[in-house]
């Protein structure tokens, strides 16, 4: 599979930030993207069908993202799965909180393009050594 | 929440940041393999609420005085746009609102929960002016780029129309050799000038989509001062219904609580809330 056939799953309760990332994942050559308005929502489509990555928010009503990161770490089924926070938390305490958590990666907004592309492509790289 | 955002001075800037992200995970990855699972079951759940601090004197926010100082409190408040008389009546009785308040809070000892509500509007109205520059940011940035784009785009229409027009010329026979040849090599350069135009373009209309992303941390800025706000009416309410006369109190309106009727699109406890003050109010005499 190449790396752009990657099926992006993007977490974010703001419709106008689910729709900024997939376009922006777009722009990167990514075209194969869905969206999820919370962690619950998330995890069913997780469940459902087959994600290679998930882009997530923290701050989200039902479930947040770093209880969906701990949910997605807790499943055998997708544990593998790599997890990009792109959020505004942006405190030391909410970065080793996701580190810990077991992201792969931890975007603060806001963020540019090439912000986004530089950490999506640092994991890929680690994920293909 | 975003508090990351508006105290600023306590963020560390990314590159700092990142250098704890790779470093917690360099050290994750270590602790992996002696106790993988301990940890991913031992971390902690998200979400911190913002510091409020309930330090603050309540009589530093609230005077306890004599009356005249609690209308000068709410003055400043009034619409400007009120007729003078009506805006004295209002401050008469927003004056005497206020008195009936004080009293009740000193009588119930609903101090502290004043005070709360009290220290959270600062917080609110530091939320309000991020959410002003933010927006303000972004509106500039978008017409920034539009502006920067329009001349683009203006630019490949002229010359393709003049091109189009040439060409036609051309077709009606209204053109020698050397006429073509030039025209031959313009249209030329222009075919390879547009992709970079259309580039440069696009590289604009993406900035603009980027603009946008305000409004997902002004929403959230937006959503924690409707929750100040709530609680401020919820405390506010709550004074006024222990200050109502008791036969106001054991009013019809606690059949509407167990009633069926839900206001279509309405929060039904706010409206039925809404009913009690009103009738409370009048009764008041306001």
């Amino acid at each position: 599979m190449g790396i752009q056939d990657t099926r992006f799953l993007v977490v974010d309760d703001f419709s106008t930030m689910r729709r900024i990332l997939r376009n922006l994942l777009k722009e990167l050559g990514f075209a194969n993207v869905q969206e999820a308005a919370d962690g619950v929502v998330a995890l069913e489509k997780l469940r459902a069908q087959s994600f290679d990555f998930v882009v997530s928010d923290w701050n989200m009503p039902n479930m947040n993202g770093i209880e969906l990161l701990q949910a997605i770490r807790a499943d055998v089924n997708l544990k593998h799965l790599p997890v990009l926070m792109v959020t505004a938390e942006a405190k030391r305490e909410n970065v080793i909180m996701a580190a810990k958590a077991g992201a792969n990666g931890f975007v603060v907004k806001p963020f540019t393009a090439s912000t986004l592309d530089e950490k999506l492509m640092k994991i890929f790289k680690t994920m293909h050594e | 929440m975003s508090d990351g955002m508006i105290n600023n001075s306590e963020t560390p800037d990314s590159d700092e940041l990142e250098a704890l992200f790779d470093s917690v995970v360099a050290a994750n990855q270590e602790a992996e393999a002696l106790a993988h699972r301990e940890l991913a079951a031992a971390a902690p759940m998200a979400i911190d609420h913002p510091p409020v601090s309930m330090d603050k004197d309540l009589d530093m926010s609230l005077p306890t005085s004599s009356p005249a100082e609690d209308v000068d409190l709410t003055t400043p408040k009034a619409p400007p746009v009120t007729p003078a008389e009506q805006s004295s009546i209002m401050i008469d009785q927003i004056g005497h609102m206020t008195r009936k308040l004080h009293e009740a809070l000193r009588e119930l000892g609903l101090n502290k929960e004043i005070e709360k509500v009290a220290t959270s509007i600062p917080d609110a109205r530091d939320r309000l002016n991020y959410v002003a520059t933010l927006t303000q940011q972004s509106a500039e940035r978008v017409l920034d780029a539009t502006e920067a784009a329009q001349p683009l785009v203006e630019n490949m229409e002229v010359e393709a129309h003049r091109l189009s027009r040439q060409w036609q010329m051309m077709f009606d026979k209204q053109m020698d050799v050397e006429q073509f040849k030039k025209l031959a090599s313009r249209t030329h350069m222009f075919l390879q000038d547009v992709p970079k135009q259309t580039k440069a373009t696009h590289a604009y209309l993406m900035e603009i989509m980027m603009a946008q992303d305000f409004q997902d941390m002004t929403g959230q800025v937006i959503k924690k001062i409707i929750e100040i706000t709530e609680n401020m009416e919820q405390q506010l309410l709550a004074l006024l219904l222990e200050n109502a006369p008791d036969k106001l109190k054991n009013m019809p309106n606690s059949g509407l609580l167990s009633g069926p009727a839900i206001i279509p699109g309405g929060n039904k406890e706010v409206a039925n809330n809404q009913q009690r003050v009103d009738d409370l109010l009048e009764s008041l005499g306001f």
